[in-house]
Order: structure tokens, then C-alpha cells, then sequence
């Protein structure tokens, strides 16, 4: 498996958030994440990045065991993390806040690859390009996410968690972002996703779990949820 | 005419080592948002250092000085080490009160090993002060002058054309968020203390051979260094910067036209009025609730 995560709890002071989380799923996929608000996931990739502590449990990635390692060696490791609500740099332009997506890695690959990289977030955001000297803050709400998915593959990932990405974007922008998922899936990123947009997310993932306060509740292939009658109650809105 | 010269040149000498204080705070406060109250100390620890290589030890004048920046780095190191970064989860105010104890026990150390004796050294340049319109200017004046617009280019150099310092501004604008892009926020932090620490010490080599050096220079100049800060709005370098130079002259004026004895009293009247009429404002927009989970 490619990431295996076992018996993992987290807390924050005393309010569990995660309970004995167990799952696993294979490289080159796309796995979504659905379940309520304040079900626990964006504790469950917060958690994988090591930016809330766990109480309990180990994450898997690759082969070796990641949990207790700092931020800046996941990404390193090939982990990259779209977050909930973008947390760009606002006051630095898009360009600083592409070229700091891939600060870690400076001196291994050196500035030029670096703008090479950040060509290469251009062609698939040709948007950016054009506001590159920009300041992060003013773009538009569907902007600020293709910053933030850009920011995360400056680091080049293996594996790519987004966490609602879609949020307060609209439709037509929803698309577009799903679409840029698939093609990144299709460059062989393994794709971790949560998405309010259930159905959506369900339609293009391979594996999905499904988290109800701080549990896994339900787990299988995409397809088989989105028939599941519990699923299409509680999830797909009937 | 002569006479506002020589108070303006006097004015331009102390306001630029506040413009060097007020910059240390901005660079510590842009990667953690904290007060770092003993910046003043690193300028006294750069002059007295300076004085100990190049007169105790009889070393050649650069390599006094780079001894001294390196050793007020290390210390600014040290600090970061050993108070900062072992509570640092917790609140803001703790950590400025910190800044305050270690600034006392600085002094503590440097009353110890320096005694209570103003020191000084050779300024930088032999030679006979310029006249200008009937005021003399020494040329060290002019040395400190070049040396803190020179590092103001530099700083802002760093903070925008190198990635290390987008990285560390990035800290400031978003821990979480550079921790998320990899960024190592703990060496950041370090590293803005001992830059601001360096920054502080150049100053205070700058200096003392005009204003003379002594252990307890520390409080008085981070007073002013902080007026300076804040007239700029805190982590605004280059606001920082006027800011300095307005309080040296203003200073200078009021012990020139007014007394002496009232020129301390400046700086904290424009921190008062700050205080009084745009209280947000010292810590810009971001306030208090916001700051910084690093
Ligand atoms: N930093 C935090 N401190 C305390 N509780 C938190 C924190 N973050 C999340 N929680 C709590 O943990 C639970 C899970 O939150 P979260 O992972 O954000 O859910 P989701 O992303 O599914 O909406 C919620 O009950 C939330 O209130
Ligand atoms: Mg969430």
C-alpha cells in the first residue's frame, strides 16, 4: 500500500476529532474523503502533514513510517498539501508564493529549476501567468485555489491532498478544478481529496472513505458508494 | 544656520542607530511577531565587543569588527536557543516579557564584565571634521550615516530578491502556511534573531566612537528603536527608517532649542500619541488575536 495509516486518534486537548482511524489505498489513485462538517477531515490530512500532533497511531507512506516527521521532511518525502481555505501568502506575489512552494528543495535543485517548475504550474494555469507579479490577496477566489494546487506541485508531490478545494467556487469553476485533478491523477499523482461535493468527488475516485464524527463509517470503490442508499441519504442529498 | 546644522547632523547620527534599532525590530518581528525589548543590548553588545577586540586584544580593525558582529549574532543566537524557542507554543506577551528578562540579565553580564564606564575606540577615519555652512560634521557621522543606508539597501534587498528572505517574510504572513510549503520555521526564527542581532551590533560599532559605549545603553535605545518601529507601522522596514531619523532629529532640536533634559521624552510622547490616537495601528491590521501560532 502507498499510504497506510493505522489506528490513528487525534485530539484537540480533550474533544477527540479522529478515533482509531485505520485505512490504506494504492499509489496513482484517487481517493476522496466524504463526510459532514466537522467530521474530522481535514484533522485526517492535517495529521498526515504533522500539523496537529496525534495522540495515537502510525502513518504509513511509501513504505516507511512518516508519522513524527517534520513538515518540511513530508515534503520532501513527496507530500503536498492544498489546504483548507488556500492559506496563501497573501502579501507576496504569485510568483514569490509559487517559488516558496518549492523553497526546501532550493538548494538541491537551484533557482532556475525552481522557475522551470513554475512554468510548468503556468501552462497548466495560464491565468497565473499573466497575474504572476500580482499580489496573492487580490486574485479571485478561483485564482487563489489554482495558487494554492500551484503552490503544491512546485514541490513536485507523489502525493497531492486538496482539502475542499471546490469551497465557495463556482460551478463552472468547480469543474475546472476537478478537471486539473484528473490530469494531474493521469501524470501519476496520487490524489487524496475531501470535498463537500460528494457526488462529484465519488464520480472521479477510485476509492473513497467516509468519516462521520471522527470515524471511518463506510469505505469501497467510488461507483459502489455513490449507489449506496445510506450514502445517497446522508451524503448526495436523497 | 550653523547652529541648525550642527543639530541636524547630531540629530542624523543618533536617528540613524535608531533607523538600525527599529530595523533589528522589524526583521524579528516580521518572522514571529514578537517585541524583542533587548535589541537594545545587541547594540551595546556590538560597541563593547568592538572595543574589547580591537583595544584589549589589539586586533586589526576588520577583524575586530566581524568578531564583534559574529559574537552579538551567536548571542542573539543564544537567545533565540535558550528563551525563545523553549516556550514558544505559548502567548505573545510571555515571550515579549522574556525579551525583557533577558535584556536584564544582559546588562547583568555586561555590567560584570565591562564595569559602569563608558568606553570608546578610534572612529573608522582619521581626519579633521567637514564644514559645512559654518557646522562642523565628524566624519564618523558620516560613517554611520553611510553604513545604516547601506544596510537598509541590504535588508530590503534580502526581504525581496532572495528566496531565504521570502521565506522568512512568508513566516510572518503565514506560519501555518509556510510550514505546510516546507518552510523550516524554527530555523527561521533563529535566523532572524541573530540577523537582527548583527544588524544591532554594526550599529553599535557605528557609534561608539561618537556617543561613547557603556552596559546600560540598552532600554533607552530600544525605546526609541521601538518609536522608530512603530511611527513606520511595525514590520515596515523602510517606515522604520524615517521613523529613526525623525526622532534623532526631533531629539536633537528639542536638547538644542529647548533643554537637554527633555530630549528622552520624545520618543515616548510620539509613542503616547501613537498609543492615543491610532492603538491598532501598533501592530498594523493583524492584531494581538491573530498573532502567530509559529
Ligand atoms: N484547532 C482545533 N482546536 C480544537 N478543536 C478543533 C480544531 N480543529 C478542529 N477541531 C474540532 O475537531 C473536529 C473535526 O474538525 P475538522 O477536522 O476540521 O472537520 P472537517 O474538516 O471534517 O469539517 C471538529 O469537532 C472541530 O470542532
Ligand atoms: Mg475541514
Amino acid at each position: 500500500m502507498f499510504v497506510e495509516i493505522k489506528n490513528l486518534t487525534v485530539a484537540y486537548g480533550g474533544i477527540i476529532a479522529l478515533r482509531d482511524i485505520n485505512l490504506a489505498f494504492e499509489e496513482k489513485s484517487i481517493v476522496s474523503i466524504i463526510g459532514a462538517n466537522g467530521a474530522g477531515k481535514s484533522t485526517l490530512l492535517n495529521s498526515i502533514m504533522n500539523l496537529v500532533p496525534i495522540t495515537t497511531g502510525e502513518i504509513f507512506y511509501d513504505g516507511r513510517k512518516i508519522s513524527g516527521l517534520n513538515s518540511h521532511d513530508l515534503i520532501k518525502l513527496g507530500i503536498s498539501l492544498v489546504p483548507e481555505g488556500r492559506m496563501l501568502f497573501t502579501h507576496l506575489t504569485v510568483r514569490d508564493n509559487l517559488h516558496l512552494g518549492a523553497y526546501t528543495f532550493l538548494r538541491e535543485i537551484g533557482r532556475k529549476e525552481i522557475r522551470k517548475r513554475a512554468e510548468k504550474v503556468y501552462e497548466l494555469f495560464p491565468i497565473l501567468k499573466e497575474r504572476k507579479e500580482q499580489i496573492a490577496g487580490t486574485l479571485s477566489g478561483g485564482q487563489q485555489q489554482m495558487l494554492a494546487i500551484g503552490r503544491a506541485l512546485m514541490a513536485s508531490p507523489k502525493l497531492l491532498m486538496l482539502d475542499e478545494p471546490s469551497m465557495g467556487l463556482a460551478p463552472m469553476l468547480v469543474k475546472d478544478i476537478f478537471n486539473v485533478i484528473k490530469h494531474l491523477n493521469s501524470q501519476s499523482i496520487s490524489i487524496l481529496l475531501i470535498e463537500q461535493n460528494a457526488r462529484a468527488a465519488l464520480k472521479m475516485s477510485h476509492y473513497a472513505f467516509v468519516i462521520d464524527t471522527g470515524r471511518i463509517v463506510n469505505e469501497g470503490k467510488g461507483s459502489r458508494l455513490l449507489c449506496d442508499e445510506k450514502i445517497k441519504k446522508a451524503y448526495l442529498g436523497g | 544656520m550653523s547652529v541648525f546644522l550642527q543639530f541636524l547632523f547630531s540629530g542624523l547620527t543618533t536617528g540613524a542607530v535608531y533607523a538600525m534599532v527599529g530595523l533589528g525590530f522589524n526583521i524579528i518581528y516580521n518572522a514571529t511577531s514578537i517585541i524583542n525589548l533587548a535589541q537594545g543590548e545587541f547594540v551595546v553588545i556590538g560597541g563593547l565587543m568592538m572595543w574589547y577586540f580591537s583595544e584589549a586584544m589589539k586586533l586589526p580593525f576588520f577583524i575586530s569588527a566581524i568578531l564583534a558582529v559574529a559574537s552579538t549574532g551567536l548571542i542573539g543566537l543564544l537567545m533565540e536557543r535558550l528563551t525563545i524557542r523553549p516556550v514558544k507554543k505559548s502567548d505573545l506577551l510571555l515571550m515579549i516579557m522574556i525579551t525583557i528578562a533577558v535584556s536584564i540579565v544582559l546588562r547583568g553580564i555586561l555590567m560584570f564584565k565591562f564595569g559602569k564606564d563608558p568606553y570608546t575606540y578610534a572612529p573608522f577615519t582619521e581626519g579633521e571634521p567637514i564644514h559645512i555652512y559654518g557646522a562642523f560634521i565628524q566624519q564618523q557621522t558620516l560613517w554611520v550615516i553611510g553604513i545604516t543606508l547601506f544596510f537598509i539597501i541590504l535588508i530590503f534587498l534580502f526581504f525581496n530578491k532572495t528566496m531565504l528572505g521570502k521565506a522568512m517574510k512568508a513566516c510572518a504572513v503565514n506560519p501555518v502556511a509556510a510550514r505546510i510549503t516546507g518552510i523550516n520555521v524554527d530555523k527561521m526564527v533563529m535566523l532572524s534573531f541573530v540577523l537582527s542581532a548583527m544588524m544591532g551590533a554594526v550599529a553599535g560599532i557605528a557609534v561608539t566612537p561618537i556617543t561613547l559605549m557603556e552596559y546600560d545603553r540598552g532600554p533607552m535605545l530600544a525605546v526609541k528603536g521601538f518609536c522608530a518601529a512603530i511611527m513606520g507601522g511595525l514590520g515596515r522596514g523602510r517606515g522604520s527608517v524615517i521613523g529613526g531619523f525623525i526622532i534623532g532629529i526631533l531629539e536633537s532640536m528639542t536638547a538644542g532649542y529647548i533643554h537637554s533634559g527633555a530630549k528622552d521624552a520624545v520618543a515616548l510622547v510620539i509613542i503616547l500619541v501613537i498609543l492615543f490616537f491610532k492603538p491598532a495601528g501598533i501592530f498594523g491590521s493583524k492584531t494581538i488575536a491573530d498573532l502567530r501560532r509559529f
